[in-house]
Formats: C-alpha cells, sequence, structure tokens
C-alpha cells in the first residue's frame, strides 16, 4: 500500500484545520493547544500538525497534512514536505500584512513548490477585501511564480476539493513536462 | 537538435517527446524508455513538448486530437503514434510491448543518426519564423498564462481550471479544450478575453519539413510481451474518484 500526502500551511487561524476535516474520512487528529499568544484571536492552535486522511482505490493512502503556521515551528515545514504531493496555502485575511504572510510561507516552502506545485486560498474577503487577489496574483509573479490564487471559504467542502482539483491540474501538467 | 551527443562511446544520444498521452501513461512510457536504455542502440533522453524545441521523435497518442499533428505525420519528423487499434506501421498498441518499442526506437534512431551524418546543417524541424496571434484555432499556437488573471477573467464555468492548465506548460486550443473538457467556444472565448488582456505567453509549435521514411518493417513489430507490468495505477485519477471530483480529462 503506498502513501502520498498533501500539505496544507498558512496563517494561524486560516483555517487548515477545518479544510483537513472537510475532505478527510476520519476526524482530522490535531496537535493543538491552548493558545498563549496574545495576538492570535483563537483559544486553541496547532503546534505540531493536523493529519486526515483519504483512501484510495486499491487502498493507497492519501494523508493531508496541515502544517503549524508559526514561522518558529518552520521546522516542521521541512519535516512534512518530504515527499509531498504539492502544497496549498491557506491565507487569513484579516491578518495586519497578508503578503508578507504569503511570503513567509512561499519562502518556507520553496523547495516543495518548485518541485511540485501551490494553491494559494484566501480567505476573509468578503469582510476583509484589501488585498485584493490581484495584489496576490502580482505578488506571486513579481516573485516568479505562477499558480492560482482564489478566495475561499475553507468551511464549504466544495471549496476545499477545488483548491485540491487545481492543485491536481497543475501536478499532472507539470508530470507531463518531467 | 541539443541532444546529439554520444554519451557512451559509439552510442548517440537522441530526444524524444510526448504528446497527449495522460500523466500516468506518459511516465509509464518514459519509465519503459529507461528501462530498455541497455538495450536500445541509441541513449534517448525525454524533452518536454514546447514550441521551439527540436526532437528525434515525437510519439503522439492517437486519440489526442489527431488534427493537430497531422501536418506532422508526411513530414521529416519521425512520429510515432500510440494507438488502441491494431499496430501498423510507427503505430504500437497501447500498453505498448517492450520488445516492440525496443525495435522501434532501434530502427528510428538507425534513421536520425543517418540524417544527421549526411545532413548535419539541417534540422528534422524547422521552427517557422511566423508571428504568432494569426489565428487562435491555428494548431500550431500555443498559449500560456503570464501570471494568475483577475478574478473577472475566471468567473465563468471552467475557467478556473483552464487557466491552471494554462500555467503548468503551453497548450494549443485544441488540448486545451481537450483536457478541459469544455467546449471550443468556451475555450477560445477564455484566451481570446487573456489575450486581449495581455495575460498570455504565446509561442508557434514547429512545423516542418518534406518526408523521409521512417515506415518499419512488420517483423519489428512482431514480438511479445507487455508493458503492463510497468503501469501503475493513475494517481491523480484515484485522488478525484475518492474526493468525488468528476473529470473526463483523467480518465
Amino acid at each position: 500500500m503506498a502513501e502520498h500526502k498533501i500539505l496544507f500551511s498558512g496563517t494561524t487561524g486560516a483555517g487548515k484545520t477545518t479544510a483537513i476535516g472537510k475532505v478527510s474520512e476520519i476526524p482530522p487528529m490535531s496537535t493543538d493547544v491552548r493558545n498563549t499568544d496574545s495576538g492570535l484571536s483563537k483559544e486553541m492552535t496547532t503546534v505540531g500538525m493536523d493529519y486526515g486522511e483519504v483512501t484510495l482505490e486499491g487502498g493507497d493512502k492519501l494523508r493531508l497534512y496541515g502544517t503549524p503556521g508559526q514561522k518558529r515551528f518552520d521546522f516542521m515545514w521541512k519535516i512534512l514536505s518530504k515527499g509531498a504531493l504539492g502544497l496549498i496555502i491557506l491565507i487569513d485575511n484579516r491578518q495586519v500584512d497578508p503578503l508578507a504572510d504569503l511570503d513567509m510561507y512561499v519562502d518556507g516552502f520553496a523547495q516543495l513548490i518548485k518541485d511540485t506545485a501551490c494553491v494559494v486560498a484566501v480567505g476573509r474577503t468578503e469582510t476583509h477585501p484589501a488585498p485584493d487577489l490581484e495584489q496576490f496574483s502580482n505578488h506571486l509573479a513579481a516573485r516568479g511564480l505562477l499558480c492560482p490564487v482564489l478566495a475561499a471559504d475553507v468551511r464549504d467542502g466544495a471549496q476545499v476539493t477545488q483548491l485540491l482539483e487545481l492543485l491536481l491540474l497543475q501536478l499532472e501538467t507539470k508530470a507531463e513536462t518531467t | 537538435m541539443d541532444s546529439h551527443r554520444s554519451t557512451e562511446p559509439g552510442r548517440r544520444a537522441l530526444s524524444y517527446s510526448l504528446e497527449g498521452l495522460s500523466a500516468r501513461d506518459s511516465v509509464l512510457f518514459k519509465s519503459l524508455v529507461r528501462l530498455l536504455d541497455h538495450l536500445t542502440s541509441h541513449k534517448w533522453i525525454y524533452r518536454p513538448p514546447s514550441a521551439d524545441y527540436r526532437v528525434d521523435l515525437l510519439v503522439v497518442a492517437e486519440w489526442f486530437a489527431p488534427t493537430v499533428y497531422r501536418h506532422m505525420h508526411s513530414a521529416r519528423q519521425p512520429v510515432l503514434s500510440i494507438g488502441k487499434g491494431p499496430e501498423r506501421d510507427m503505430c504500437l498498441a497501447w500498453p505498448v510491448q517492450p520488445q516492440r518499442l525496443q525495435a522501434v526506437l532501434n530502427q528510428i534512431g538507425n534513421t536520425a543518426q543517418l540524417h544527421h551524418m549526411d545532413d548535419r546543417q539541417s534540422p528534422f524541424i524547422t521552427v517557422l519564423a511566423q508571428s504568432p496571434g494569426s489565428g487562435l484555432d491555428d494548431s500550431r499556437q500555443l498559449f500560456r498564462l503570464k501570471q494568475w488573471p483577475p478574478s473577472k477573467y475566471l468567473a465563468g464555468v471552467g475557467r478556473m481550471r483552464m487557466a491552471t492548465l494554462l500555467t503548468g506548460r503551453a497548450m494549443s486550443m485544441s488540448e486545451l479544450q481537450l483536457r478541459s473538457t469544455l467546449s471550443l467556444s468556451v475555450c477560445r472565448a477564455f484566451v481570446s478575453d487573456l489575450q486581449n488582456a495581455n495575460l498570455l505567453i504565446l509561442t508557434f509549435a514547429e512545423t516542418v519539413q518534406p518526408a523521409a521514411s521512417t515506415a518499419l518493417p512488420h517483423d519489428l513489430l512482431n514480438l511479445p510481451s507487455s508493458a503492463e507490468a510497468f503501469a501503475r495505477p493513475g494517481l491523480f485519477a484515484r485522488i478525484r474518484a475518492s474526493l468525488g471530483i468528476k473529470t473526463a480529462h483523467n480518465s
């Protein structure tokens, strides 16, 4: 039985745990602890990783990992990146500087993005419209990156599935050129 | 062609490219070529398809918009078709039998080597000097995104998927239609919008010079065995199935 994995990373509070829970066939396992960071408006936060899984035909497993969002846990990013199929970055547009947040994850997962594929999903755009999606795509283009950038509400399972589908499309076309 | 260098004494490196095979089948085909490497007379190196890339062999799935490559079949560029019907000259049945592929690669490689010895100044393929943009439906016109489009261009059925397809590599209109499973008019409207917004990189596919026969004798194609043993089930298709994503392009 083979195992494959896809990573969800991004801003703390952007909904990585929620996103995984929407597509996982098991209740997502989380390593959440009580939040002591006064800058975060949430009671619990993930310090290790989230985990969910989907069984594929033939018994293979697709493992869905959510990375901790904080930079100080970036050593986990490299560990989780090993062998991953691709990356979905969730950005919380309520944060002070979402574009800087995006930079942090693009830098932290640079090798994974280069080797595989990436989708950027921006949350809470309905209440926090700035920066808009065009600014995100311009920002990525300025860094020489081209990947889907879309608004997403990860409480909606269909939108999480769409993120995964866009990732798979990229992976397919990329596979044909390698 | 930049692959014409000797990698081993007396063994020339030749290049090939794949068009129209699914990701899984492409991986399988490339794996097969690598497995046959110690048996083939030449070292075959995969090159991604691109507008200005010249290869010694183009491998094309017959079921993949055959009109796109119709112009190449009468040309000097060797084209090996992969089909689902009976085998014939320059057409192997899928899944490809390793011994048959080995024989075909050796035959084509020998022909290519002869051409290069006789005609070093004349490449198999000539890149057209025509400017791009002469027509969206021109099968040689390829499109790729410069950057992710603003939201206003992505509203509408399938537009997000089409944009994503165009992030990976340059595609013709036919391929975009095939892979997106959308109608030609929908694809054309999308590409037209992006083109007007200067969001596309346009490249122009190659055309070719008059033909030189690379037909293979039938006895080279009558060898046993099967490539199925090397096949991996389509990972992306299985992920889609498990997530309930229904698309035709990876079926």
